[in-house]
């Protein structure tokens, strides 16, 4: 049987998930229930109904069941893009590693296909899923939400430490990867925060260079159904030019704003 | 010796009288009714050209101004939403100006006389006046856009593209003695069209002499140092085109700028082909500083801007140039022109493998600031679609020229003049309801059953089939028969002598001089017609959620109370989606619209005739006289444009939208706008994928692009409070314009077009 996957959305011409021009393909359900999450419609594992804008009483269903090969179907329609972009499949989420098998016959397919391949993760999964998956990946778009571990589980509601642990070891095998740092004001955009992104970006040749990805509301009017009241303030200009002052201090260039 | 109209009576009493002017006009051709169209042409333009000749204004660098007449001779004139061709009248425009001129009863009874011999001995008339029986029932209306039809007749020559290149190397004299030299040649002891192309070059030779002296006015009462070099400078290059073949940048644009104007064309063809060695030249001895060189070419802009219509379009780059290094150099100037001077020259840069990449980096700097320009065409996929279009060898196919909207056509060797308006929606309401316009209740086309009576979605597109191969057989025939009385009532004698072939043949364009006939027919609502085939299929034949009979019901009530139908219509596949289901449609239709055209050929006298999906604002005219239709689109709306998607259905991101659209084989027809709107910031934040976006979508065998780069919020705003967005252009189909001045209809639809 062939495998398949609840996704919850393919964005073509995508151009912030890596290289070139991509196809994003966001599968649904995710293990952390981060404080200011973009997609909260993306953390269920199951196909949700929401009610769509407005008082019109419509519902739009969000999440559907795919096969490798549907999904592949659509991904290889850019192919031409790709090629002379050098872009190529991303898997996000949710997290993609929460579906395993699904992203692991995605991402050997897409490879049987020539595809470059990006694979945007927060880490949070098993050793041994990470160890199938990387030989199928070109380059990880790794989370970096937060290094101290009491920090983080309040933030996202599980511990760092599986996470760095990952970390450490996607590093060891000099798989390339991308920090991706969420910079929320108030909780993580501390100089301590922003030494460590250096540290790791500094010590690892592997890791090709750091987003600072700033904090914007607009996960909050889907409706998440989590509860969520988290509102932090909106980072300026200044503010980001400021994170970024703070980072080149440390003696860091492969930082930038994502 | 030429003998020239008086210049002093220019200026006289005497010719600022429009009353003296349309007598003199009405008896010259009168008094030449018996003598061959060119004579009699070239006589009508001795009295015309005199007249529509206006002084030049403060800070022209260029001298050519012209206004336009109420009765006169031209290629295309439009007046209102109807264009002329030939001799034509502006009946109640001309009663206007005339009015204040009237004293006497016996003038009065004159100027009737007078309009109602015009009334039917113009050109457009005599063309209705040939319609067959079946022609004049389905051709009802020539007030296309006010009145609801199917197919509308539009007079008009449009789209010369004359040999610019050869008027340059040539001159006023090279000219005047090639064709002397054929008159001389000549067989016979009287050849009139040669006599008449030479009181043609004396009349461009008139308006030179008619610009000194202006000029030499304008001198006397300038008091700036600076005016007084630049009016110097215009004199002695106007001395000096009447003698020689331009021999630097500004006496050759002197020389096109005046041809263009009296020749009434408004199309400037690849302009740094003709205008590259000059510039250089000029530049590499030091005769003009790079200044001085954006000066000029910004002032020609300008002059375009001020004198010329909407339509007028300058090509630069591509391939099949004879001088590309010195044409490159132009074209640098030309982009940085259109930075400054708003809407036109609509310049298009054509684009091939290995093109300088300064220009593409110049010009998508450019558009990224929003002025629309310049338009990007694509010669890798239009060189060899144009071969197959035409049925032209690569070398002619190479000079490959579009005009106006960007209808396609082979520069100075073929003319593919829009005589016909199709509205393809329209057609497909005739066929759900038996050969009736459920608008207007008006019998239109074939009576071939209604909805109910297609028991298969196949039936139904038969029916269709045979209704549009009905309207286009006709509007086809049209178009010949259009050339065909435009050659027996004119020779356009300044487009005559830059054609190729004329001069050699001794025939005028459309007297058999012209290498190429060819004409274009307008296709409006492709891409609604083939979604509502589409929704049509899937909801009425297939799922059956909805009966035909109310089908018909809807698009009669325009969908009253019924949303949740209409829901299920507008879910249905859409183009534009790189949805196989609505795309094969698409192409579907494509491909029978455009060779049911294209096999005209075959019935008529017409070298070719194509499709355009060019595209003005003509997709919101129309809308305005088109019910509901079936994909869900209400009534009165906006049609889709061009071969786009219908506004706001594509919603799978561009590369799907490139993907549907490059599905659509640009070897059937002669053009197609593909407006794609993108905010600044997918503009301009990431160039190098741009790039890569906008270069796989021609490999890929996209033809061109029209691209405005605005934000939603600048249009929404601009809705709101007009007066300060008084400069944000946006590109509407075949032509920008600032959104301000738009209508109502025409905003929203820009508006709703999806924002890339």
């Amino acid at each position: 049987m062939e495998e398949s996957g609840i996704v919850f959305d393919i964005a073509r011409f995508s151009l912030h998930d890596g290289d070139g021009i991509r196809t994003t393909v966001f599968l649904k359900g995710c293990p952390l229930r981060c404080l200011w999450c973009h997609n909260p419609e993306s953390q269920k594992f199951e196909p949700e109904v929401y009610p769509l804008e407005g008082d019109t009483g419509d519902v739009k269903t969000i999440g559907s069941p795919m096969s490798v090969s549907e999904v592949i179907n659509v991904v290889m329609r850019d192919l031409p893009y790709y090629k002379r972009s050098g872009g190529g499949l991303t898997l996000s989420g949710g997290e993609p590693l929460a579906q395993p098998d699904f992203s692991l016959a995605l991402l050997r397919e897409a490879k049987n296909r020539g595809l470059h391949t990006c694979v945007e993760t927060s880490g949070y999964a098993h050793r041994s899923i990470l160890e199938r998956i990387s030989p199928y990946v070109d380059c990880f778009l790794f989370d970096s939400k937060e290094y101290n571990a009491d920090q983080h589980k309040e933030y996202t509601g599980r511990s760092n430490n599986v996470i760095l642990a990952n970390l450490q070891w996607l590093c060891e095998q000099g798989v390339p990867l991308i920090l991706r740092c969420p910079i929320i004001p108030g909780l993580n955009d501390r100089p301590d925060h922003f030494a460590e992104i250096v540290k790791w970006v500094n010590s690892n040749s592997n890791i090709i260079g750091a987003e600072l990805l700033a904090y914007h509301p607009y996960g909050r009017s889907k409706g998440d159904g989590q509860g969520s009241t988290f509102i932090a303030p909106i980072p300026t200009e200044e503010d980001k030019a400021n994170w970024l002052s703070i980072i080149r201090s440390y003696g860091c260039e492969k930082v930038v704003i994502g | 010796m030429v003998n020239y109209p008086a210049l002093t009576s220019h200026t006289s009493e005497g010719l600022s009288d429009p009353l003296i002017y349309v007598h003199d006009f009405t008896n010259t051709y009168k008094n030449h009714l018996l003598y061959p169209p060119a004579v009699r042409e070239a006589a009508c333009l001795k009295v015309q050209i005199p007249w529509i000749l206006q002084p030049m204004q403060k800070g022209d660098l260029l001298a050519g101004r012209k206004r336009t007449p109420f009765l006169g001779f031209t290629p295309i004139q439009g007046f209102g939403n109807i264009d002329r061709t030939g001799y034509y009248m502006e009946e109640q425009s001309l009663r206007d100006e005339l009015e204040p001129y009237l004293q006497t009863e016996e003038q009065k009874v004159e100027l009737e006389e007078l309009i109602a011999y015009w009334q039917t001995e113009n050109t457009n008339s005599k063309i209705r006046a040939r319609y067959t029986e079946v022609m004049a029932r389905e051709l009802w209306t020539d007030n296309w856009g006010v009145e609801s039809g199917v197919i509308y007749p539009l007079y008009r020559m449009a789209g010369a593209h004359m040999d610019m290149d050869k008027l340059v190397r040539l001159g006023l004299p090279g000219l005047r003695a090639e064709i002397r030299e054929k008159l001389v040649s000549s067989a016979e002891t009287y050849h009139p069209l040669y006599e008449s192309m030479l009181t043609a070059l004396d009349m461009l030779e008139y308006s030179m002499i008619y610009y000194i002296e202006d000029v030499k006015q304008a001198l006397e009462q300038a008091d700036q140092a600076s005016d007084k070099l630049h009016l110097k400078r215009m004199v002695e290059v106007l001395e000096a085109i009447r003698y020689h073949a331009p021999r630097h940048l500004d006496e050759a644009m002197q020389l096109c700028w005046l041809y263009m104007l009296l020749s009434g064309s408004m199309e400037h063809g690849r302009m740094d082909v003709y205008f590259g060695d000059l510039l250089v030249q000029d530049l590499n001895t030091d005769f003009i500083s790079e200044l001085e060189a954006q000066e000029l070419v910004t002032a020609y802009w300008r002059m375009i801007l001020g004198v010329l219509g909407r339509d007028a379009r300058v090509i630069v780059g591509g391939v099949g140039r004879r001088n590309p290094e010195n044409g490159d150099r132009f074209t640098l100037f030309a982009i940085e022109a259109s930075r400054h001077v708003p809407f036109r020259p609509q310049l298009s840069l054509r684009c091939n493998k290995g093109m300088n990449p300064e220009i593409l980096a110049k010009a998508l700097d450019s558009l990224g600031e929003g002025t629309t320009f310049p338009i990007l065409y694509n010669d890798e996929a239009n060189v060899p679609a144009v071969m197959h279009a035409f049925d032209v060898s690569r070398e002619e196919a190479e000079q490959y020229a579009f005009f106006g909207c960007g209808e396609y056509m082979l520069d100075h060797r073929s003319y593919g003049t829009p005589s016909g308006v199709i509205n393809l929606v329209k057609a497909l309401e005739l066929t759900l309801f038996n050969g009736i316009d459920p608008l207007t209740g008006r019998e239109l086309g074939l009576k071939l059953g209604t909805l109910s009576d297609f028991a298969t979605i196949d039936d139904l597109w038969e029916a269709y089939q045979k209704q549009l191969k009905h309207h286009i057989d006709i509007i086809a025939d049209q178009e010949a028969l259009e050339y065909k009385i435009v050659g027996e009532e004119t020779s356009l004698l300044f487009i005559s002598m830059l054609y190729d072939d004329c001069i050699t043949r001794g025939k005028a364009v459309f007297e058999g001089g012209i290498r190429h006939l060819g004409g274009t027919l307008e296709t409006y609502g492709n891409i609604t017609a083939s979604d509502s085939l589409v929704a049509i299929k899937k909801v009425i034949y297939e799922e059956q959620k909805i009966t035909k009979e109310r089908l018909m019901e809807l698009i009669l009530t325009n969908f009253t109370g019924a949303e949740g139908e209409r829901k299920l219509l507008l879910e249905a596949p859409k183009f534009g989606n790189d949805d196989d289901e609505a795309d094969q449609m698409a192409v579907l239709y494509h491909e029978f619209v455009c060779n049911t055209v294209r096999n005209q050929r075959d019935r008529t006298d017409l070298d070719s005739y194509l499709v355009v999906m060019i595209n003005n604002d003509a997709n919101t005219t129309l809308g305005r006289l088109t019910l509901a239709s079936a994909d869900g689109r209400l009534a009165y709306s906006p049609m889709s444009n061009g071969n786009a998607p219908s506004p706001g259905m594509d919603r799978n991101g561009i590369t799907a939208l490139f993907n549907s659209m490059t599905k659509l084989d640009a070897g059937l027809h002669a053009g197609s706008s593909q407006n794609i709107k993108f905010s600044k910031q997918m503009f301009n934040g990431d160039r190098p994928k741009l790039e890569a976006l906008l270069d796989t979508f021609f490999e890929l065998g996209g033809t061109s692009t029209n691209i405005s780069v605005v934000s939603k919020e600048d249009l929404q705003n601009a809705m709101k409070e007009p007066e300060k967005y008084a400069n944000l252009i946006v590109r509407v189909g075949g032509f920008s314009a600032y959104f301000v001045t738009l209508n109502h209809n025409v905003q929203r639809e820009i508006l709703e077009r999806t924002l890339y």
